[in-house]
């Protein structure tokens, strides 16, 4: 073995990107190449009566012009609910959405142009707050939505006895918590390149995670053969769900090219990526815990009230996710749901980083602090009382495999030195846990039709013994392309430098489904360690048919394969490649992934199954300033179960950046709107958590292997972002004895709550709990 | 992308700058460093046909940090890692270190700096948010936003060099049409004006250096933002003190991002030379200061945290100032 598995491996692609060479789809030019700009709505919803584009069409170099009835076919991220148009037909929902478009020889004349485009609407009733989108309303944002509601999408479960719980409980807690837009903030802006040639096809470089979906959509929309439509992946500066939809953008991109027939670049200004959005819901929800005498859990009970924005996106999705996310990592042995998703004439919301888990799981674990705190205990001890086992079932069917939740915890209690701080620094510290768990995949694909594998990975050797990796699985920073080329060279036994990732083009590249639902190490690295292993079979074949030894009796290592007892017997890898090789002159293999049959029979039984979960626990330690309000995050150990770590350097890089992105979220981050104007479209105004802001991050890796993932790996994507809410939120409130419930954490909010604090008879430390930690 | 053209020119001298700018009169800007010029020019603010660059100006880039003369085009950065200056007039290095971030303090200057455009949630907006919304006063259009009013624009000044160089009586030199001359800071800023244009700077007139007097005061800067980098000041003091026995000596405080202008308090601070400054004399002058302090809700805090956070800078930055803590 070469030990690439369990290396910290830089990234495969990092010196072409640090060196300024990587190419983002903002940076590809085509001959001939067109500049397009969007005209968007300056109404949040509204009826279009016209579009005047007599003064665009006289700028010097306009070489199109479209508004949304020229294709006006709907597309979506989810077969269900394909609910967008590439421009908008009829009315407008949100402000800043596209109305028309424009295609010109340069940027400038572009914008021009689309500056002179005159836009006549007739306002409507405008719905800010969702919960005037639950009933009464009197325009429907879309006529889909049930009776006088802008319903999208309503989930109601029940497992177990949950009033009995209720009824029987000896302690109950109750937590509402609200919490507004977030959005991805991706370092590179949306960007894209389409160009219809005269061969009749389509191809399109796009900055996406999911080329599959954006390539169906195009096929839909145009209503061309898929064998018509290509899609590239070129580099993709980030996108945490926020490039996982087909999205407009791309779309009018292509229509232009398909009118121009010529090639056609967009690139979305910072500003209209807020507009894009697609991020994380704002929020109102209301968690109810039950428990014994003894603290264990008897009921839970979840409401949600998401703000959908203008159009479906994942939302069915999150809407579930708000619920069933919470049945772990305690065990919970009555659950009742009941989440609604409504469409207001906000941005729409999608996926965003740990989608549809973090705000339940924030009300879910503060409430766990509350609840340890009225039984008098300490609340690690609540939760090590309460975490599922592993290989376990929960009350709605997921299947638990490895899970080492309670390993997490208890290091994360040690290294932070938890017994003897908890209730015990001075007034103004604390420090505070929070645990949370995560699909590793969603075991049911989004698209079932044909029906193929999850994820599919090919081979190819040259003539050079290079080994050139066909995926379909987006690289979007977080190292997909360099865990593939571990997977394939352990496998293999030979250096990763023999390893070639090659980008995502639908073309060459099998289907995959792409970036998000923290899916690509478990579904795609299963895929290539087939690939390898089938591989591998031919080599040994090849090494047999040169030494006359059977084929099992050769392993690989050292970019050879040798037989142990036979030291004469050890071919070099070069030389049983050209063996492979003889008379087909071509040496090649695929390996697939197929989730397991999982889940229940009833309705959104499907919904958050997985073929593993990731684990966590973390404990933070903050300071928040008496004076301001200003909360500094310390130091956090985040413990953290991915299975067997792939790449520790990668876990520790996302488990850090899920902490960032938390804290934004946490701290200062929020699309503020008044009424529907959004009123921080920028990085200035948006407040992401600056470098200075960051807390000392402790990784703690204590994950065994998982029985189903490559090599024993899960996912670390996304499951280590929920639980640093809580825990920071749970140390504030050990530092001042306030709970916050309504995010983010301002200074200034903050500040207000220790001024009512002061009046309403002084700040103090919370007591102690009776029952200490052993 | 920039929605018209302009034409950049590159003088050597003052006197060339001077030139251009009289041929082109209303229809020039002067370019420092940029980092607020052109921000604007993206969202379409303050456009102008011709942009004249101070960059090549060798005079306006002196910096005698000994001598407490400093160019108009040096550098935050200069500014914040220079040990004279942070030795002789520590908050104006705190100043100068706490401004932008750390790529921006590169190419911000001191002269752009003390002119920076006022700020406002409803004007520092792309064309399309604010062509949504409708124009406001400071834009061209009828209405402030923020306070329903029809004449006064309440746009904030949140640079965080100017209360720094005031609480040490920092003189500029001006050079103008009618040649040049010198002039104490404070009256850059007209405290009448609203927040449309609060400078007092004639047509054509270039801001060539701030001086700052040779006697040692100690001072401090304590400044409130969103984040550590790259935020602008959401109300921030400057406090310059020194001490004879126990008794004031030197006292000056002033404000930033809670006006229109930075603020000066003179007629506050000036009473309390020659009396002992005690814990009690400290909490009546940040009373009486931040009565005089009127921020709107047209930054990321509310206008109240905001004049809490600049009491308490105030008193703390006095008892650090006496403890001899600095
Ligand atoms: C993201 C961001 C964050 C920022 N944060 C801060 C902050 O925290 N604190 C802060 O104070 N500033 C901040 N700034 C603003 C800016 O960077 C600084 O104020 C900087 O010092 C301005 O200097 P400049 O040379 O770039 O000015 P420019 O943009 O070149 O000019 C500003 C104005 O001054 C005029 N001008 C410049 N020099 C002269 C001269 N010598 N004579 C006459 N007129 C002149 C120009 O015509 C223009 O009107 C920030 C800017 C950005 C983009
Ligand atoms: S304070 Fe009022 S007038 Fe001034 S910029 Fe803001 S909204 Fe416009």
């Amino acid at each position: 073995m070469t030990g690439t598995i369990g290396g910290r491996v830089p990234l495969v692609d990092g010196p072409q990107k640090v060196t300024g060479r990587a190419q983002y789809a903002g940076d590809l030019q085509r001959p001939g190449m067109l500049h397009a700009k969007i005209v968007r709505s300056t109404e949040a919803h509204a009826r279009i009566l016209s579009i005047d584009f007599s003064a665009a069409r006289e700028v010097p170099g306009v070489a199109a012009l479209l508004s949304g009835e020229r294709y006006p076919r709907t597309f979506g991220v989810l077969p269900i609910t394909q609910d967008e148009t590439l421009l908008a037909v009829g009315k407008v929902r949100y402000r800043g959405e596209g109305v028309a478009a424009v295609a010109a020889t340069t940027v400038e004349a572009a914008e021009r142009a689309a500056r002179l485009v005159k836009v006549e609407y007739e306002p409507l009733p405008e719905y800010d707050d969702p919960r005037d989108s639950t009933g009464g309303v009197t325009v429907k944002i879309h006529d889909e939505s049930p009776g006088s509601t802008n319903l999208q999408k309503e989930v109601r479960q029940e497992f177990g006895p949950v009033d009995e719980a209720f009824h029987s409980a000896a302690h109950t807690v109750e937590v509402s918590g609200t919490f507004q837009g977030v959005t991805h903030a991706a370092l590179e802006p949306h960007a894209v390149i389409a160009e219809y040639g005269p061969d009749g096809r389509l191809t399109v470089w796009a900055s996406t995670q999911v080329p599959h979906y954006l390539h169906r959509a195009l096929a839909r929309v145009f209503d061309l053969p898929a064998h018509r439509v290509r899609v590239i992946k070129p580099e993709v500066g980030g996108g945490f769900g926020g490039k996982g939809d087909p999205m407009p953008h791309e779309l009018v991109a292509a229509a232009l090219s398909l009118e121009t027939r010529r090639p056609v670049k967009l690139v979305l200004s910072r500003e209209e990526v807020f507009y894009l959005n697609h991020g994380r819901h704002p929020t109102r929800n209301k968690v109810r815990l039950a428990a014994g005498a003894d603290g264990t859990l008897t009921g839970l009970e979840v409401e949600a009230l998401i703000d959908g924005g203008a159009s479906s996106s994942f939302g069915t999705v999150t809407t579930y996710y708000n619920g069933v996310l919470s049945v772990g990592p305690y065990r919970i042995p009555a659950f009742r749901y009941h989440g609604q998703r409504v469409y207001t004439n906000h941005p729409p919301s999608g996926a965003m980083r740990a989608h549809g888990s973090v705000n339940t799981r924030y009300s879910l674990e503060v409430a766990m602090d509350i609840l340890a705190e009225r039984l008098g205990m300490d609340p690690t001890e609540l939760r090590l009382r309460n975490f599922l086992p592993p290989n376990t079932t929960t009350l709605n069917e997921f299947r638990i495999t490895s899970n080492s939740v309670r390993e997490c915890l208890l290091a994360a209690r040690e290294r932070s030195g938890w017994a003897k701080k908890f209730r015990s620094l001075p007034l103004g510290q604390g420090i505070g846990v929070g645990c949370g768990f995560f699909i590793s995949g969603s075991n049911s694909p989004i698209h079932f039709t044909p029906k193929f594998p999850q994820s599919t990975v090919h081979l190819k050797v040259d003539v050079d013994g290079g080994v050139t990796v066909h995926s379909g699985a987006a690289d979007i920073g977080q190292g997909s392309q360099t865990v593939l080329a571990q997977v394939v060279a352990e496998v293999l036994g030979v250096p990763i430098e023999r390893i070639h990732v090659s980008e995502v083009d639908t073309d060459t590249s099998p289907v995959d489904l792409g970036s998000y639902s923290s899916r690509v190490t478990f579904m795609m690295g299963n895929a290539a360690e087939r690939a390898a292993r089938s591989l591998l079979e031919q080599l040994k074949k090849a090494a047999s048919d040169l030494t006359g030894l059977p084929a099992p009796s050769f392993v690989p290592a050292g970019d050879a394969l040798s037989a142990p007892g036979h030291p004469e017997a050890t071919i070099d890898f070069l030389t049983a490649v050209h063996k492979a090789m003889e008379h087909s002159g071509a040496l090649q293999s695929s390996g697939s992934y197929e989730s397991p049959p999982l889940g229940g029979s009833f309705k959104g039984a499907k919904a958050g199954t997985s073929p593993a979960y990731s684990f966590s626990a973390y404990v933070a330690q903050v300071d928040v300033d008496l004076d301001t309000g200003r909360i500094g995050v310390g130091k956090v150990w985040a413990a953290f179960d991915c299975g067997t770590p792939l790449n520790p350097l990668l876990v520790e890089g996302q488990i850090e950046g899920s902490i960032h992105m938390g804290l934004g979220q946490l701290l200062g981050e929020e699309l503020r709107y008044r009424k529907t104007r959004l009123m921080n479209p920028s990085l200035l105004d948006y407040k992401t958590v600056s470098a200075t802001e960051m807390p000392e991050v402790e990784c703690l890796l204590v994950g065994k292997a998982d029985p189903e993932g490559p090599f024993g790996a899960k996912e670390a994507g996304e499951g280590p972002l929920p639980p640093i809410l809580p825990a920071v939120a749970n140390a504030v409130y050990d530092a001042i004895g306030i709970r916050f419930t309504d995010l983010p954490l301002t200074p200034d909010r903050v500040w207000r709550a220790l001024r009512d604090a002061e009046k309403a008879g002084g700040l103090r430390k919370p007591r102690p709990p009776e029952a200490h930690a052993r | 992308m920039l929605a018209e053209g302009f034409d950049l020119h590159r003088p050597s001298s003052v006197a060339e700058a001077l030139e251009f700018a009289g041929r082109f009169p209303g229809e020039f800007r002067y370019l420092a460093g940029g980092t607020d010029v052109l921000p604007g020019l993206f969202h379409g603010l303050g456009a102008t046909r011709h942009l004249i660059s101070l960059q090549d100006i060798a005079e306006l880039r002196a910096f005698v940090p000994e001598e407490g003369r400093i160019g108009a085009m040096v550098p935050l950065g200069t500014l914040a890692e220079s040990p004279e200056l942070r030795a002789r007039f520590p908050a104006v290095a705190e100043a100068a270190r706490q401004a932008a971030s750390p790529n921006l303090r590169n190419s911000s200057t001191l002269g752009g700096n003390l002119l920076l455009d006022t700020r406002c949630t409803y004007y520092n907006q792309s064309a399309f948010w604010r062509e949504a919304l409708g124009y406001c006063l400071k834009n061209g259009g009828e209405e402030c936003r923020v306070v329903q009013n029809r004449e006064r624009c309440y746009a904030a000044y949140c640079g965080d060099l100017a209360p720094s160089l005031l609480v040490h009586d920092a003189r500029i030199e001006v050079a103008g049409p009618k040649g040049r001359h010198l002039r104490p800071l404070k009256d850059l800023y007209d405290p009448q004006a609203d927040g449309r244009t609060p400078f007092r700077l004639g047509p054509g007139e270039i801001l060539l250096s701030v001086s700052l007097p040779h006697e040692k005061v100690r001072s401090t800067y304590l400044k409130l933002r969103a984040r550590s980098a790259p935020d602008f000041p959401e109300a921030s003091v400057a406090i310059a003190l020194t001490l004879e026995g126990k008794k004031l000596r030197e006292l000056r405080v002033a404000a930033s991002g809670v006006a229109t202008v930075p603020l000066l308090f003179e007629d506050l601070t000036l009473p309390l030379i020659g009396h002992a400054m005690t814990e009690e004399v400290a909490r009546d002058l940040a009373e009486k200061v931040s009565r005089r302090l009127h921020p709107v809700t047209n930054t990321a805090f509310p206008p109240d945290y905001r004049k809490h956070v600049f009491r308490h800078f105030l008193m703390s930055g006095i008892h650090e100032l006496q403890s001899g803590t600095h």
